[in-house]
């Protein structure tokens, strides 16, 4: 049955990454033909349209493998990649690229990546001094970490060129694919494979993270070191894609929770469906984002009204939660 | 006795000598503003203050007329900056206040300003604590031909020079007409299909936005004899974001890059070398233009906004307008406008312009 559903995911994901492949502004009644007639359309799908539906395929999956992570180590199911303050603090890194190098893309990369970083270790350092539930301290370290940063992105805000930098500044926290070509992609490729492949040879010890800390360790659990490791490859994943598409949100908090509906807690079972989900609704979400009007639409708008309607699915039904 | 007689009569002419210094030569003054509003003058003003959006724009219409010099107490710092344009007109134009971007109530009322005006759109952030101050306030708009005729009227009655005003208007209806005349003649009968962009550079790549229907740029497209591509998207709220895909389905006869840092040019040259670029009818036919720009873009509300529609009518009806037309209109404009003189306009505006007449 399992085998059954995820056959049917990959098809899905097959089918959907070509009818993104056949979707675009550019209007065309028979692509196929236009690829072999027409110029301008070979060089828009070659160029722009092919690396832009494979970028949003890789962050949407390693957004939902990050989330999953993470809620598996919060043992929270409304944990995301983003929290410890990442996501605020990637898009205060981005803002100040921006505003500092004039929107040069590798250093607001650089910066969303760094300040994401910073955030982890600021949260970290201050959950260890505070006494208690580590994990809990983890979380309300992150909340204050986080307000920091929002703090900083609206005196950045403020400070923005009206003209050009605030826009893009804007644009930037809502997330987009726009600017995806083939070095985005490989750029992309570079920084999320590794981080998934150490997921993918560690997801039989994911598991041990959502037991209680006795039994893990009675099964071998090197609690402390693991679960720091686990949590700096999930924070990572998530910074390091935030300063490729800027804040796409919804997507690391919904589709671990449908992954897990779907092939239950198991993260043998839950890792691939949550790379195939979150791979397909982001495309999804970026088809929408680059085609429904003349006007490029911020990803985010999408993932957040989809993920959100997903999210009052999972509230309706959340006896399939557990 | 003779004493108190005496001091009566001295404080007698010392009450009637003090009514008359407390009382100024008669002004009333009623303005009515973009907004409606009615702005009851006492006296003329002299301290005036332009701040809030596109405030260098304002300032350049403010300007055109000829006592701006000595009425404008001070200039905001924004991101277009109009202060090299302005030292051309104004000797003394770095001797008044500067004041920080993003300036409110608490930086303005320091300078006891007698006049503030703002865009219709700063009211709720600027203009009501200005008001609650008694701090008279005008709002103006200068976002399409009729509100800048309108406008113009409006800072022709603050600044006392209706004449002056109403010659301005004049002026510019008379150099569209102009330009319309000569769009008559055109033998074309097919209007070429225009895309305006404004690229923003990031890196090696650009980023494309067009504007709203409703905006002058659109509208001067239009006017020009041109057909907006872009106009039936019915986009809305400010500039928008438009990827490669949708400027390709447009695929339009022109294309006008405009930069509002003045790297258009460079913008259009990087442009013509790019593989999809090269696919367009626009690079096919060498129709992408840098837009016009001197110390600003002519393609937005700023009194240049005339020249700029004369350009696009010559981009877009090469046949039927000459350069030359248009570069003689620029001459009499700056001399009509900004009173510069024929050396002046050679020396520091025609070097800036001439290369996108090529």
């Amino acid at each position: 049955m399992k085998k059954i559903r995820l056959t049917g995911l990959i098809a899905c994901l097959l089918l959907v990454t070509l009818l993104s492949f056949l979707i675009g502004r550019y209007q065309n009644d028979n692509p196929f033909k236009l690829l072999s007639s027409n110029n301008l359309f070979r060089q828009l799908f070659l160029q722009l349209r092919i690396p832009r539906v494979l970028t949003a395929l890789l962050i949407g999956s390693g957004l939902a493998l990050a989330g999953l992570v993470t809620q598996i180590i919060f043992q929270n199911p409304l944990a995301d990649g983003g929290l410890l303050g990442v996501s605020q603090a990637a898009g205060f890194g981005a803002a100040l690229g921006i505003l500092v190098f004039r929107g040069n893309s590798i250093w607001v990369q650089l910066f969303a990546f760094g300040f994401g970083v910073i955030a982890l270790i600021i949260s970290m350092l201050i959950s260890g001094r505070i006494r208690g539930n580590k994990i809990l301290s983890l979380i309300l370290a992150g909340i204050a970490v986080s307000a920091i940063f929002s703090a900083g992105i609206g005196i950045l805000k403020y400070l923005a060129d009206p003209v050009d930098q605030l826009p893009a500044i804007v644009f930037w926290l809502l997330g987009s694919l726009a600017g995806s070509t083939w070095p985005v992609l490989i750029r992309t490729m570079i920084i999320i494979l590794p981080l998934m492949i150490f997921f993918w040879f560690y997801r039989w010890r994911l598991n041990l993270h959502a037991m209680d800390k006795e039994i893990a360790f009675s099964l071998g659990l090197k609690n402390k070191f693991e679960l720091w490791a686990s949590l700096l490859a999930s924070v990572l994943l998530t910074s390091s894609i935030i300063s490729i598409s800027g804040i796409v949100g919804w997507i690391g908090l919904i589709i671990p929770n449908y992954a897990r509906m779907i092939a239950g807690s198991d993260t043998s079972n839950s890792i691939p469906v949550t790379l195939l989900l979150g791979a397909i609704f982001t495309m999804i979400c970026d088809d929408l984002a680059r085609a429904l009007l003349p006007g490029e639409i911020p990803l985010g708008i999408f993932t957040a009204f989809l993920g959100a309607l997903m999210f009052i699915g999972l509230l309706v039904n959340k006896e399939k939660i557990a | 006795m003779k004493k108190i007689v005496s001091i009566l009569i001295g404080v007698i002419f010392l009450i009637s000598g003090c009514s008359y210094l407390g009382s100024s030569p008669s002004y009333q003054k009623t303005i009515i503003d973009a907004l409606g509003r009615e702005v009851e003058l006492s006296s003329e003003p002299s301290r005036i203050i332009i701040i809030g959006k596109q405030a260098p724009m304002l300032t350049n219409f403010m300007y055109l007329f000829n006592t701006t010099d000595k009425k404008l107490l001070a200039l905001e710092k924004r991101s277009q900056s109009a202060d090299e344009f302005l030292k051309l007109i104004d000797k003394n134009i770095d001797k008044k206040f500067k004041l920080e971007r993003g300036a409110g109530a608490e930086q303005v009322v320091p300078l006891n300003p007698d006049m503030v005006i703002l865009k219709t759109s700063m009211r709720d952030t600027i203009g009501k604590p200005l008001e609650d101050l008694s701090i008279p306030v005008v709002y103006v708009e200068f976002e399409n031909a009729d509100q800048i005729y309108r406008d113009l009227r409006i800072f022709a009655s603050v600044l006392n020079e209706e004449e002056r005003g109403e010659d301005l208007i004049s002026s510019y209806q008379m150099y569209y007409q102009k330009i319309q005349d000569l769009l008559k003649v055109s033998n074309s009968s097919e209007k070429p299909s225009v895309l305006l962009l404004q690229a923003e550079s990031e890196d090696q790549k650009y980023i494309f936005k067009v504007p709203p229907a409703n905006w002058l740029q659109t509208d001067m497209v239009e006017k020009a004899g041109g057909i907006a591509v872009w106009k039936e998207a019915n986009l809305a709220g400010g500039w928008t974001e438009v990827n490669m895909e949708q400027i390709s389905n447009w695929n339009a006869d022109m294309v006008y890059i405009v930069n509002y840092q003045g790297q258009s040019p460079e913008i259009v040259k990087n442009l013509k070398n790019d593989e999809i670029w090269k696919n367009l009818n626009a690079a096919k036919d060498e129709r992408i233009y840098a837009f016009a720009y001197d110390f600003l873009s002519w393609d937005q509300p700023d009194p240049r906004w005339i020249l700029g529609y004369g350009w696009m009518a010559f981009r877009q009806n090469p046949q039927s307008i000459s350069s030359t037309d248009i570069q003689n209109l620029i001459k009499d404009y700056y001399q009509k406008f900004f009173t510069l003189d024929e050396s002046a306009i050679e020396e520091k505006i025609d070097p800036m312009v001439a290369d996108y007449f090529k």
